[in-house]
């Protein structure tokens, strides 16, 4: 929040902050924010402007509610208390072209001493350097009381900047750093057309950047015809243009209604939005600009601060995507060609640095394991373990159970000592052998599923989530016989129910979703339907794919193909990656549906409407799925269809 | 089994008759007791003690008679029923379990030893029979074992979304997860008792297996006859009397209403006593509003307090009906068992157990459960026809004993 201005917080009661500066034709404008003192008639304004100064009571100022502020205040965040923006105005007769500030603070009255917030002295001009920011401009709009709206400033701003729609929007919120020109229009001089603003540039590696803002001309008869980033100091000097990027070419271009709507003109194309991946970016340093030239010979340029996500694949995702609307008809391919890519190489740095792997290997046997075990159970546990105790009182029913070995392995390691301790506790009230794996660290889903089948005894494992439940004695030892039975059988799965008994579970099938522009999803037929509906069918029948919430495989072969791939962020896909490699190597996937357990599952996505960032998380792993499986997946699609004609 | 030698039964209960008085206590204490005394059982008792300055340091466990042990218990898990120091479990019961090596375990109750006992009594003795005498329908429901939901209305049937609906904090998935757990250990179970048919109806639509359960009824103590005063025949005020805590679904309310509808001259033909505790543990709305109509009605009611057990066959004999009017199911309530060991007929609700106790116009009357209007009738009636009372007391069948009562567990206990 500078623009232009520098701020010192003196030690005073009052704290307070003063954010933006405008010149307009009637005077000077001010926002910022003040906490409240007991009595706030005693705080003012002071302008220093030229050889004058002027004072406003902070009480005569337009409030406007600002709830980021009461949040680091840690105080009441109600619209109604939080009011602490200020919009205060100095009319200032005969402005000329330009504004000398000397100085804006904020004074308590009883004391000389008690200046909170200066603004250094500047120069604003008023013709070109009236800025809008959008986000603080959008933040006033959506938020502002009825008293503020009916202030007189108010309405002057509203007239001269325009409304912007709170119904929609991408990213206006979240841009806080879109920057534009705006000019007196009704002036009629020779005006740059271009209008130009950016979301976000991100530090994707050492040669790599993520840039995502808009570029647009008023004048539909100006084209843009090149976006370039460069690290030049002063963008008005021509240098070595090899100390540029010239980028348009590369960009996918994007609606943006938030852009348009403020600037109330009609537009040729929906070239607004740019998203572009640069993959070999040679320009250094910390400070680039972004310059958008038209075909006319305009130019505008802004700041691009950078913002270093080479290893944060998280706080990467969770900016980026919400920023996109995940079913809009651009986003397949804004995934392939920019987003996905990104990504992809931050979480692959992400790895390199180790947070995936680990050398640490902490068992605890609880009683004495079985010598030769027949199937290795592998269950990974995340936060809740009182399921473990749910399937020991499960297991304990089951005589097949002592010929099991049981790997509990804990992905969580803040819960390691309760889980300890729980365990110890549990033990011996069902006596049912079992180990505790611990790795030191977060996996994830991936992660801990193959450390867990890197220390198993049997050669046939068995992935089981921890709020799967068994229902019936001697379910693992009908899937085991089946198992050995098969020839060329990679994944075995059984049915899943619901705790209402409806089905969960029964094989999944891939699907086009329409929503997520026909990328490959994991379907459950028959999910809900009462086993009434949809009675068993006996015996082993081939399926697509299985979930791996209960998924039987041979040991060799879960090697072979590499474990699950830990490419799949926050987990997703890994089981239908899994039945797609093993396919690959001639290994089909089969449901023993006459075999079922409960599977607690806790919510099933809201695919329709959902923006919230870890949907979004979704449709990136969806993308990488289609992308490395869509052939094949065609191809086994076509053989089944064939198959039934 | 073998006939011949000495059976040894340990007979677990939730606490002990002696710290507290209530009728599954008693009930557990005296088929101990009747257990004990003939000459092919040896019994031992364990009952739960709540006071921890009482117990010793380094054990759970205390004795307050040769036979009768005691074990501190706190901070047991209401939802699922388990022991939460397990330690106790599979360190001293188990001890404990060893020592005495049980042919019979006949768990009373599974609160405050926790469900789980039953499984470490399988582990240390696998040979061991196991029986379980079922109270209220804790297992089936999170109401306080009431099949009553959270909005006041009577229960038929439990489902993990039902459940939660009662219990919004607790998702289905819990709910189901408490059903399957709970399960699991009562698939351990030899046998099952019920106090009740109408019990085990409700234990049966949850899943237990039909001829996993056996009705008995709880043995009583036999009245001593001298006792048995006969009263005037003709007297000039028909006495009702009300045994039992003072809870919310008890139906205080609804008798005190009912008393209160009735025309003021038959209101003269009545008196009712209230015997009983525990108000002050009830939600303010129940106590303002039972406070209130006792203070209003007390010419015609009088409000006793509290009663020891022993002293309930001399309270019952001084009046001529006993009201149970309790708006959730019961199952086999100690004061009907005594109204009709001691000869008295009984007004009830008509559903439940005490619907099944009580047959209407034979040994009692019924009238509709929470309805003051229904029961005002019945009232009324008691009240113009004084000779009611003595034709249905002759209907009064004789209750159980207590040495039948172990008669009936020892044939159960044979067939397993």
């Amino acid at each position: 929040m500078e623009v232009g201005a520098r701020t010192k917080m003196a030690h005073s009661a009052i704290k307070g902050h003063l954010e933006y500066a405008y010149p307009h034709g009637d005077g000077l404008l001010i926002l910022g924010w003040c906490s409240e003192l007991a009595d706030s008639s005693q705080v003012n304004i002071i302008l220093g402007v030229a050889e004058r100064e002027e004072k406003v009571p902070l009480s005569s100022c337009v409030r406007y509610w600002r709830p980021d502020v009461a949040i680091s205040l840690n105080a009441d965040k109600d619209e109604h208390k939080a009011l602490y923006g200020f919009v205060a105005t100095f009319p200032l007769p005969e402005i000329e072209d330009e504004i000398e500030l000397v100085g804006v603070s904020l004074v308590a009255n009883n004391s000389d001493e008690d200046i909170v917030a200066l603004l250094v002295p500047e120069r604003l001009a008023v013709e070109e350097t009236m800025r809008i920011n959008w986000s603080i401009w959008y933040r006033v709009m959506k938020h502002a009381s009825q008293t503020l709206k009916m202030h007189q400033a108010f309405e002057n701003l509203v007239t001269r900047f325009g409304k912007i729609d709170q119904s929609e929007t991408l990213s206006s919120a979240h841009s806080s750093h879109t920057t534009t020109a705006l000019s007196n229009e009704s002036e009629g001089e020779n005006l740059n057309p271009l209008r130009l603003g950016f979301d976000l540039c991100a530090r994707i590696s050492e040669k790599a950047l993520l840039v995502i803002g808009w570029v647009v001309s008023v004048d539909n008869n100006v084209v843009v015809s090149d976006l370039v980033l460069t690290n030049k100091t002063n963008v008005h000097i021509s240098e070595d243009s090899s100390e540029e990027l010239s980028f348009l070419e590369d960009v996918t271009w994007i609606p943006r209604t938030d852009v348009i709507q403020p600037l109330k003109l009609k537009f040729l194309n929906n070239k607004v939005g740019f998203v572009c991946f640069i993959g070999n970016c040679s320009l250094d340093g910390e400070e680039l600009s972004l310059i958008a030239h038209s075909e006319t010979g305009d130019s505008l340029s802004t700041k691009l601060p950078l913002k270093d996500y080479s290893a944060n694949p998280f706080a990467l995702s969770e900016h980026l995507f919400t920023l996109f609307a995940p079913s809009s008809d651009y986003m397949r391919e804004v995934l392939t060609r920019h987003i996905g890519p990104a990504m992809k190489q931050v979480w692959a740095t992400y790895r390199k640095q180790g947070f995936l792997t680990t050398s640490s290997r902490q068992v605890i046997q609880y009683g004495t394991e079985p010598s030769n075990p027949k199937v290795s159970i592998i269950v990974p546990l995340y936060k809740r373990f009182d399921f473990v105790e749910y399937q020991l009182s499960q297991f304990a029913l089951d005589p097949y159970m002592k010929d099991v070995e049981i790997i509990y392995v804990n992905d969580d390691p803040e819960s390691q000592a309760g889980l300890i301790n729980f365990c110890h506790a549990n033990y011996p009230v069902f006596e049912i052998p079992f180990k505790l794996l611990h790795g030191g660290k977060n996996l994830g889903y991936a992660g801990a599923n193959n450390l867990g089948a890197s220390i198993a005894k049997a050669d046939t494992l068995l992935l089981l989530n921890s709020d799967v439940m068994p229902r019936e004695p001697g379910w693992l030892a009908k899937m085991l016989e089946h198992y050995k039975t098969t020839p060329n059988i990679g994944a075995l799965g059984a049915r899943l129910l619901y705790e209402d008994g409806s089905i969960q579970h029964d094989g999944m099938t891939y699907v086009k979703f329409p929503f997520f522009q026909d990328m490959w999803i994991c379907e459950h037929p028959y999910k809900g339907l009462s086993e009434k509906v949809t009675p068993v069918k006996p015996g082993l029948r081939e399926v697509e794919a299985v979930t791996g919430a209960c998924l039987m495989i041979d040991k060799e072969r879960f090697k072979q193909v590499g474990g699950l791939d830990k490419n799949y962020i926050l987990g997703d896909f890994e089981d239908s990656d899994l039945c797609l490699k093993l396919r690959v190597k001639g290994y089909k996937s089969y449901m023993l549906s006459e075999v079922s357990l409960y599977h607690l599952e806790r919510q099933s996505q809201n695919l329709f409407a959902n923006n919230d960032w870890k949907t979004k998380l979704t449709i990136y792993n969806c993308w990488q799925h289609t992308e490395r499986w869509d052939v094949l997946i065609s191809q086994l699609k076509e053989a089944r269809l064939n198959e039934l004609n | 089994m073998n006939s011949t030698r000495v059976k040894k039964v340990l007979i677990i209960a939730h606490g002990h008759p002696e710290l507290n008085k209530g009728g599954g206590e008693i009930a557990a204490y005296n088929l101990f007791k009747a257990l004990d005394e003939r000459e092919d059982y040896e019994a031992l008792f364990m009952g739960r003690q709540s006071v921890p300055g009482a117990q010793h340091g380094g054990t759970p466990f205390s004795t307050i008679a040769e036979k009768e042990v005691l074990f501190y218990g706190e901070g047991f898990d209401v939802f699922k029923f388990t022991q939460p120091n397990k330690r106790l479990l599979w360190h001293n019961f188990r001890e404990f379990v060893e020592q005495f090596k049980p042919d019979i375990v006949h768990f009373h109750h599974y609160l405050h030893i926790g469900i789980d006992a039953i499984r470490v009594v399988k582990n240390v003795c696998p040979d061991a029979k196991i029986v379980l005498t079922l109270h209220e329908y804790l297992a089936i429901c999170h109401n306080s074992g009431q099949m009553i939901k959270t909005n006041k209305k009577l229960c038929y049937q439990s489902s993990p979304a039902d459940c939660h609906r009662c219990f919004p904090d607790q998702s289905p998935q819990n709910f189901f997860l408490r059903e399957l757990y709970i399960k699991s250990f009562f698939k351990l179970v030899d046998q099952f008792i019920a106090p009740s048919q109408f019990l085990k109806d409700r234990y049966v639509a949850w899943g237990l297996e039909e001829n996993k359960i056996s009705v008995l009824e709880n043995g009583q103590e036999p009245v001593i006859l001298e006792r048995f005063d006969k009263l005037d025949n003709s007297p000039k005020q028909v006495r009702l009397a009300y045994f039992g805590q003072l809870t919310q679904f008890k139906g205080l309310d609804v008798l005190l209403d009912a008393v209160d509808l009735l025309p003021g001259k038959v209101k003269k033909r009545l008196h009712l006593d209230v015997h009983g505790s525990g108000l002050e543990i009830q939600p303010i709305v129940f106590q303002e509003r039972v406070t209130d109509m006792l203070n209003k009605l007390s010419k015609h009611v009088s409000y006793h307090g509290p009663y020891e057990p022993h002293e309930m066959a001399e309270l019952i004999q001084e009046v001529d009906w006993v009201i149970v009017p309790s708006s959730w199911w019961e199952n086999s309530p100690l004061v009907i068992q005594e109204a009709f060991k001691n000869g008295k007929p009984v007004i009830c609700s008509d559903i439940g157990g005490m619907a099944e106790k009580v047959r209407n116009e034979i040994d009692g009357l019924h009238f509709r459960v929470g309805k003051a209007t229904s029961l005002s009738k019945v009232l009324e009636r008691v009240a113009e026809n004084p000779v009611l009372q003595a034709r249905l007391a002759a209907n009064i069948k004789k209750p159980v004993s207590l040495i039948e009562s172990a008669q009936e567990h020892h044939l159960l206990y044979q067939n397993l």
